[in-house]
């Protein structure tokens, strides 16, 4: 019976280096705020994700562990400091999220546009991967951060389209998510979108393969499937433990829907084997 | 991590998530008992959190010398699971 993920916790050279780093230069990973069970594996093979705008969420995801309050305002230094740090830890790839900014009249986009060209500018030749929030599904505003040059956009549409209300904080909804990844890839056809599902929070298989229809009406290139995992009581428990061979099905299901890449295993998370599904998208989007 | 003594104490990791110190579990298995003889990267302890089953590994080869917990406690990161002398020490007991 499938059940919880077995972390081996052994703190490496390596994953002690990211650690240094990233506290040396006072900067947030989600790693750390969402209690990654990958956190061990990514660190130890010297690659994080930064996650942007402070650590303090203005929402309320029911999944999520990330801290919710009132943010301090935009660090006009974040952006160089996240380039430092990619420069430092000599990423070829990089994601940045951040949290959700709905205090702030651009929902945060400047910032994240200032970090990606911030981090290209440091670091000529690395591929960045932004993960959003929906910038309340303002064009402009997605639009500014598509332009500022990332290759792989990602957003995340979290659950199926019944369970968001109860998932997702009020703000967000399953038809904004949607129309962000569309805006991001009418801002840029060639860009790859990319979203995750979570699943095991009540939804029904056939609820997962509609959402999985929608992504691909808006073009995303990239789905992850992966397991809810609850961080604390504090969050939704969860409704099921997905076998291997399910993620296998809905893999399938994937690639004939027309996925370029399907990233589909329990503890995958958005930001988890990106680069690896970012090069093997690109191979098959430029084979078709 | 090495104190004076020349003990080594494994513990629930404090850097595990570095900048979130808040989560806790409950210690679901104790794989050693005083007197063996563990190496590196041997289970030491499992730690049941919400999210995931935490196997502490030792990060020395040696004999143990105390377990700190038994099945069933509470414990968080920081908390002591068991000493080790490491190999190769002449450490004093205690």
């Amino acid at each position: 019976m499938p059940g919880k993920a077995r972390l081996r916790v052994r703190l490496t050279r390596d994953y002690l280096r990211v650690s240094s780093v990233v506290r040396g230069l006072g900067i947030a990973t989600v790693c750390e705020s969402a209690l990654c069970p990958n956190i061990g594996e990514c660190w130890g093979s010297g690659t994080a994700t930064f996650m942007i705008l402070g650590d303090t969420c203005t929402r309320g995801c029911r999944f999520c562990y990330v801290k919710r309050g009132r943010p301090a305002p935009p660090d006009p230094g974040e952006p160089v400091r996240v380039a430092e740090a990619v420069r430092a830890l000599g990423l070829d790839y990089v994601t940045i999220t951040s949290v959700d900014r709905d205090d702030l009249p651009d929902g945060g986009a400047r910032q994240f546009a200032e970090t990606v060209k911030a981090v290209k500018k440091l670091n000529p030749g690395v591929t960045v991967e932004v993960l959003t929030p929906d910038f309340r599904g303002v064009r402009e505003h997605v639009r500014l951060v598509v332009e500022s040059g990332p290759e792989v956009f990602a957003h995340n549409i979290e659950t199926v389209e019944r369970l968001t209300p109860l998932v997702r904080d009020p703000r967000a909804g399953y038809e904004l998510s949607l129309n962000v990844l569309e805006y991001a890839k009418e801002a840029r056809p060639g860009l790859v979108t990319k979203s995750s599902i979570l699943l095991g929070l009540g939804e029904e298989k056939r609820e997962v393969v509609e959402a999985m229809r929608d992504l691909r009406s808006v073009g995303v290139d990239i789905l992850v499937l992966s397991q809810y995992l609850r961080p604390s009581p504090r969050q939704l428990p969860v409704a099921k433990y997905y076998k291997h061979s399910e993620f296998r099905e809905l893999e399938e299901i994937g690639y004939r829907l027309g996925f370029a890449y399907v990233l589909a295993h329990p503890l995958a998370r958005t930001s988890y084997k990106a680069r690896e599904a970012y090069h093997a998208a690109l191979k098959r989007l430029r084979g078709s | 991590m090495q104190g004076l003594s020349g003990l080594v104490e494994i513990k629930v990791p404090e850097d595990l998530w570095p900048r979130s110190s808040g989560w806790s579990g409950k210690v679901v298995g104790v794989r050693v008992s005083p007197g063996d003889r563990v190496r590196e990267g041997d289970v030491v302890a499992e730690v049941e959190i919400e999210k995931a089953v935490l196997e502490i590994e030792s990060p020395v080869s040696g004999v143990v010398v105390e377990v700190r917990v038994r099945i069933g406690d509470a414990v968080g990161p920081g908390d002591v699971l068991a000493v080790v002398r490491p190999e190769g020490s002449a450490g004093l007991a205690g």
